[in-house]
């Protein structure tokens, strides 16, 4: 279980850096949001598996709190690709 | 018993996020990516989510709430953020990859038009819209 546990953390970070590489390689933007998109669901994963090593819940808090803030990224990222600005009229007064 | 749950459900949420590392490499166009992150990777979070539930089972039911909690977050959000990606790269003219680099075909270009003109039509009309609040606002600081 406890070995399982460590190879599974081990895994999961080298399979964060090969998305991660991606944000780098990626030719286009949206490549490279999406790319981060999953490169924080796999954050949000680890942090969850760090949780379960350490036998304390509180890590639980950092993944709801990730989830929102990814949910955010794409929202805005998307908002700001599809339009140009992101808060409307900003620097037209 | 349980430790075989635990351990079933982090096999199958490390497999899928590894299946989407690599098809995050493999596949070619946004569009495509979009379904290795966002189908293949938020099931595998949602596994690991809920082999942390069996794991945790002896603590208290505060603490599956909030690990449900987020499942249930990610299952609403993530469709959401998928859509809301793949219409911005179409608005900005990112490429459709075809495996045999054929053209695309009539209704997929209509598609893209459609979405597009909606796009145009929602700017202009945020921009008439500010052009008569800001005329408002003129009128009411003169009289």
């Amino acid at each position: 279980m406890e070995l399982l546990l460590d190879v599974v953390i081990i895994l999961m970070t080298l399979s964060t850096l090969v998305v991660a590489a991606r944000i780098l390689l990626g030719p286009s933007l949206p490549d490279r949001v999406v790319a981060a998109d999953g490169a924080t669901t796999h954050v949000i994963a680890l942090s969850v598996l760090v949780g379960m090593k350490l036998k304390s819940t509180t890590m639980f808090d950092v993944a709801i709190a990730l989830s929102i803030l990814s949910f955010l990224t794409a929202i805005v990222v998307g908002k700001y690709m599809e339009k140009g600005h992101i808060i409307d009229d900003i620097g037209n007064r | 018993m349980i430790s075989a749950i635990v351990s079933i459900f982090l096999i199958i949420g490390v497999i899928l996020s590894i299946v989407a590392a690599v098809g995050l490499h493999r596949l070619k166009d946004p569009y495509t990516r979009l379904h290795a992150t966002s189908a293949i990777n938020s099931f595998g979070l949602i596994s690991i989510l809920v082999a942390s539930v069996f794991y945790f089972v002896e603590e208290s039911a505060v603490t599956s709430l909030r690990q449900l909690l987020a499942v249930f977050f990610i299952f609403i959000t993530v469709p959401a953020g998928t859509h809301i990606l793949s219409r911005a790269a179409i608005v900005r003219d990112v490429h459709v990859w075809k495996p045999d680099g054929s053209e695309l075909r009539q209704h997929e270009v209509e598609i893209i038009q459609t979405i597009k003109r909606q796009s145009e039509e929602r700017r202009a009309h945020r921009l008439r819209e500010e052009v008569q609040g800001r005329e408002g606002l003129d009128g009411a600081k003169r009289s």
